[in-house]
Formats: structure tokens, sequence, C-alpha cells
């Protein structure tokens, strides 16, 4: 969601940019226009060009009928007249006859300023007389300003309001409809959010996010779909596997039986007594691969429920050793554990399947008796340790170690705790593969390292 | 009774594996051994004569072993252990709880169940058995029954009687019935002060001293209670 929220006040500012930049060249060109049209070449201007350069060939006095006309044509203009200093037209150059009379002061002030009848003219002073250019109606517009300082500033104020509250208006309509966009992708976002957590999601499928909200919602189902085949796959090998192991008890209670039964048969010789032996000691091994491959297909598929109480590790852990020294008596060959456990993890309890837990130390444990037949020292230390996490979150594990001076991991199992890559099928490795799913089941760690394996268990 | 002379009835429905026990049973020196194959059959013979002893299996066709307990458990009190290929935690539970005397499972090897069959029977029958042997721990006898420790011959004081307190008697009791095995803190201090014994190691280690006090010739060197370090104690063998 941060990310939307980023997206969004993106946009934001995106856009205010782009009103901006706007704003401002729409300045830039009125002001080039302007400047263009008003300074250079405007109409202005240009009139008081030709009335200068009429009015100084009239002083002259050497001028002709054509000449005049000639200017005027050249300026676009219709008539022109020449009043003198009591209003009577004394010269006169295509002047329209209702035009032709005498002007007084305040009609004279009215044109000069405005209108001459509807003609816009031009005026320019003539040592006292006064020299009237006539353009057609309509040719030009004249306006005059007349304003207090005060007004003006006032007006320029009102302006400027004006313009920020337009500004304000048109930010708050931004942020409107972003807002809205915000949220109906915060929708879609979310679902897709609940999609990667393998929820089953529902979108509306109409309005503008309708298309996404078509597909996100077949996607969804296509996913459900698909959750669901897999399961179903996985209970039935799961419950295949469980079969087997169970149907497999009878027949291998024979043979380990008989096996058994022959081993101590006295009346046998002593080289088929000893095969029988083989025949036993090898339908027990039978017979822990199948519990192994039972419980390591229910963990992988999460059908063994883990049955969860109260559970004090370092009580467990004593346990599991104390289980080791006690049958390592009776293996022969030596296996000296030491057992350390820090006094901060004396009496701490967690939430866990004690059965679990007691069977990943047990089968640690072995490992090192099975894999060092000639005898190792075996050391098991336990600690709490501290750490902080990134979002400030501060966890408490149970750090055990299991190590031990025999022969050491393969590389290849090393992998395989440690990065997950599936060894070579020749290796065996059932008992670990259980440990690792028991420690992750309850939410720990493990690694493993040449001389043995760490885990790591949630307090 | 002897051991030996229990009526025993095997109920599987696997032949096979039917006559293995039988034959197990008849090799160790028991006498009355019989075999069904379904609990039909198992409730005819229990019907038509007496028994001591029953080996039920759990999965029968049609018929559920646990089933078949209950309604035995009602009318009858016959001591009876579940060989069972259910091998599920759930199951085990199950059976024990019905009140079975005990619950094993498939496979399994044939001295193991000859060993629960007559822990069973010594269980059960008891009082008609020949005294045991004196559990002894060097000179020392230990009477539980009693519920002291007899100096033996040899000793200074002999026929000296110790009497024991009732933590020490339950400690002892532990210690001979897991002879030679290290015992944990965690289990002795759970077994005899109950699931929260957090906090009694110390007192344990009075217990412990105190009860060697009475079975050690010099309990602050002892040769038969060792204290296994970080772990628990041991009784010697």
């Amino acid at each position: 969601m941060k990310s939307l929220i980023k997206i969004y006040l993106k946009y934001v500012v995106s856009v205010v940019v782009i009103a901006f930049v706007f704003f401002f060249f729409q300045i830039l060109l009125t002001l080039y226009v302007g400047v263009k049209l008003n300074l250079n070449e405007g109409p202005a201007e240009g009139r008081k060009v030709y009335a200068r350069e009429l009015a100084s060939v009239l002083e002259s006095g050497a001028w002709t009928e054509e000449q005049i006309e000639g200017i005027l044509a050249e300026a676009g203009a219709e008539f022109a007249m020449v009043l003198d200093q009591r209003g009577e037209v004394f010269l006169r150059f295509g002047l329209p006859r209702e035009l032709d009379h005498r002007y007084d002061a305040g009609t004279i002030a009215s044109f000069a300023r405005w209108y001459l009848e509807d003609y816009p003219v031009t005026c320019w002073d003539m040592n006292g007389n006064l020299l009237v250019i006539g353009y057609p109606k309509g040719s030009y517009w004249k306006y005059g300003v007349v304003m207090t300082t005060d007004n003006l500033s006032k007006y320029m104020m009102m302006l400027a309001i004006g313009l920020l509250a337009s500004a304000a208006f048109t930010l708050v309509l931004i942020i409107g409809f972003g807002f809205r966009y915000y949220r109906k992708m915060k929708t879609v976002v979310r679902a897709i959010n609940d999609l990667s957590r393998e929820k089953a999601v529902w979108l509306q499928e109409t309005g503008t996010m309708g298309e996404i909200g078509k597909s996100l919602n077949q996607t969804s189902r296509i996913l459900a779909r698909q959750r669901e085949t897999l399961q179903r796959r996985d209970e039935a090998r799961t419950s295949w596997i469980s079969a087997v192991s169970h149907d497999i008890r009878t027949p291998l209670s024979l043979i380990m039986g008989y096996g058994e039964i022959l081993e101590q048969r006295p009346s046998l010789d002593e080289d088929s007594r000893k095969k029988a032996g083989i025949i036993k000691e090898q339908s027990l091994q039978i017979k822990e691969l199948i519990e192994d491959l039972n419980l390591t297909s229910k963990l992988e598929y999460n059908m063994q429920p883990l049955r969860k109480e109260t559970v004090c590790l370092s009580a467990l852990l004593r346990k599991a050793v104390a289980e080791a020294m006690n049958r390592a008596e009776e293996e022969g060959a030596a296996y000296p554990i030491q057992l350390e456990i820090a006094q901060e993890l004396e009496g701490k309890t967690v939430q866990a399947d004690g059965q679990l837990l007691l069977r990943a130390f047990r089968n640690l444990l072995n490992n090192a008796v099975k894999h060092n037949p000639d005898g190792c020292a075996v050391s098991v230390r336990a600690a709490a340790e501290k750490e902080k996490r990134e979002n400030g979150e501060q966890m408490v594990w149970a750090d055990l170690e299991f190590y031990n001076s025999g022969n050491g991991l393969p590389g290849e199992i090393e992998e395989f705790i440690n990065r997950g890559a599936e060894p070579d099928s020749g290796t065996h490795i059932m008992g670990l593969r259980i440990v690792k799913q028991i420690i992750l089941a309850h939410g720990g760690e493990i690694s493993a390292r040449t001389d043995g394996i760490e885990l790591k268990i949630p307090l | 009774m002897e051991c030996q002379k229990a009526r025993i009835l095997i109920v599987d429905d696997n032949l096979e594996l039917c006559q293995m026990i039988e034959n197990v049973l008849l090799q160790d020196g028991f006498l009355r051994v019989s075999c069904c194959l379904s609990c039909e059959e198992a409730r005819e013979l229990l019907g038509e004569s007496q028994w001591d002893f029953i080996i039920l299996d759990v999965n029968f066709p049609g018929e559920n072993g646990f089933h078949f307990f209950k309604e035995l458990k009602a009318k009858k009190d016959i001591p009876v252990l579940f060989l069972s290929a259910r091998d599920r935690d759930e199951d085990r539970l199950t059976g024990l709880g019905l009140g079975a005397d005990d619950y094993m499972t498939k496979p399994f090897l044939p001295k193991e169940l000859l060993l629960r069959v007559k822990a069973i029977l010594r269980r059960t029958y008891r009082g008609s058995e020949k005294e045991e042997e004196p559990l002894k721990i060097g000179g020392r006898e230990v009477d539980l029954e009693a519920g002291v420790v007899r100096l033996a011959g040899g000793l200074p004081g002999k026929g000296r009687e110790i009497p024991l307190t009732n933590k020490e008697y339950q400690l002892l009791k532990l210690f001979l019935e897991n002879r030679g095995k290290i015992l944990t803190l965690d289990f002795l201090a759970e077994t005899v002060w109950g699931s929260n014994y957090y906090g009694y190691e110390n007192t344990l280690m009075v217990h412990i001293r105190k009860l060697r006090e009475k079975i050690e010739e010099n309990p602050s060197s002892p040769q038969w209670l060792i204290t296994v370090k970080g772990l628990g104690y041991r009784l010697n063998r």
C-alpha cells in the first residue's frame, strides 16, 4: 500500500507541475504577442506615423491631392480633414458630406478620445490646427482606461486573489480525482496482495476498474482450483503412503518375528543364527524407514497436526540426551555426551509438539552414533538468544547446537539443510529431513556445518 | 497362579501372525494358548471357557477391536494387550484410554511381546505369585512393600531396618524400576511433585542426599546412586 500512496503523491505533484507550466507558458505567450503587436507594429503607433507624415507634408505647403490620397490609402484611412482653431474645416480629403461642418470644442474633445460618428479617428496637432484622419467604421477598436490608483491596486488585488482561488480549486480537483483513483487502485492492490497470500478475492466487474477486476477474479478462481487439485493430490499421496505403511506392518511382523525366533533357536548352527539376526536387524530398519516415510510425508503436506502443549525445552533436551546415553551404553563404542544448558533457558517453556521436538533431538543424537561406529564426542549446547529484527520486533530464540567430533556431515547434506538442495538419491537423509520439517513447522530455523547442526526455536 | 499356566487368547485376522505368536508363547513355556481370527469367534470362545489374557488386534474386516474391547470390558475383567498396525498416537491413546493394559504396534519383536505379556500377568495376578527376589543394592536389601532398607549380612548392624520417607520411597522405586538408566532431574521431580515441578531441583538434591545416607556405605562418594552432571541420577546395577 505504501507504494500506492507514493504513486498517488507523484501523480498529484506532476499534475500540479503541468498546470504551472501551462500557466506560465500562457503568460509568456500573451506577453510576447502583446509586445509584438503593441510596440512594433501596434495600430496606435502605426497611425501616429502616418499622422506625423501627413502633418509634415501638409505643413510644408508643397503637396498635391494625389500625394495626400496616396498616404491615406497606404494608411488604410478613409478620409482626412484639418480644423482651424475655431473648429472650421479648412482642408478636406474624401470627407463624407455629413461630417463637413464646424466642430465645437466639446465635440472635438469627445471624438479625439472616442469616435467621430462611429469613424475611428486619429488626431494630430498641426501648429494649433487639428489634423483628423478618419478610418473606416469598425476597423479599429478604441478603449480608454481611467481609474483611480486606489481602485487599480484593488483591482490588481482582486485579480491576484481570483488567481489564487482558482489555483486552489484546481488543486482540490486534482487531489480529489486522484484520491478517487487511489481508492479504486487500493482495492485492486489489496486483491493482488490477497492473491499472493493464497486468499480468494472478488472485485466488482463494472466501472473503470472492471476489466482489471474481472481478470483478477478469474486469476483467483484459477488459483483456487489449482490449490484444490494440489491439495487433493497431496492428500492422496499421503494417505497412499499411510496405507502402504499400514499394510506392510503385518508381513514385516512375521519377517521380524521369525528372524528373531530363528536367531535364538539353539538347534541352529551359529552361521544360520547370525543370518537370521541380520534378517531381524534389517526388518527393524525397514520399520524405521516406513515410519519415517509416513511422518515425513505427513509433515511435508501439513497433514500432521502439531499437538501443541507447554513444553520445557531444557527438560526435553535432558530427556533426549539421557536416552541417548542409556542407549550408548549398550552400543559398546564410546559416545560421551557433553550437555550444557544456559541458566537463562532453564524452566523456559514453549508451545510446541513435544513428541515431535523430542523426535528431532533424538534423530540428531542418533545420527552421531549411527554415522560414527568408532565412537565420537558429542556436544549439545543450549542458550537463549535475542535478536533485533529489522522492523524493530524483538525475537527471542532458543539456540540449540548439536555438534560431534565424528566424521562430519557430507557436503551434500549441508547443502540440503542450508539451501534445501535435494541430494542424489543415494544419500539417506530421511532422519535430517524430518528434523528440518519439524523445526520449520515450529517456526524455527535450522543450519548445518561440517561438525553438526544448529537449531533455533522461537521462545 | 504361575504365569505359564495362564490361558491366553490371541485374536488377529492374520492366521500366520496368530500362529507365530502362539509359537513364541508356547516356546517360552506357556501351556495354554489359543488363537482365533475374528471378534465373532472370540465371543464364542470367551463364552465357552475361562481366559486369563487376551492379545487383541484393532483392525478386523467389518469390526473394530476397540468396539469389541468395550463390550468385553463391560462383562469381564480380563487383561488385554492391543497389538495393532495402527501406530498413530490417537489410536494408542484410545486403546489405553479404554482401559487396556498395554498397546503395542506392529511390527514388533516377539521378545518384547513376551516381556510385556509377562509384566501384565505379574501385575494382575501378583497376590498368588511366589515371593519375588529381594532387591539388592550392594550389601543392602530394599523391601518396597515395607518401605524399608535392610542391612544384609557382613555389615555391622546386620538386619537393621532403615525406614524410608514417602518421597524417598517414590524416588527409590523409580530408580529400581529403571535400574542402570539415567533418570533426568525433570522426570524425577515431575513424578514426585507433579507437573509444576520447576524450582524443585534443590529439594530433589536434598532428598537424594538423604536417600544416599540410607543406601550408600559412604554417602559422600556414592557407589550406587550416581550423579550424572547436568542431566540427573542413575542407580547402578
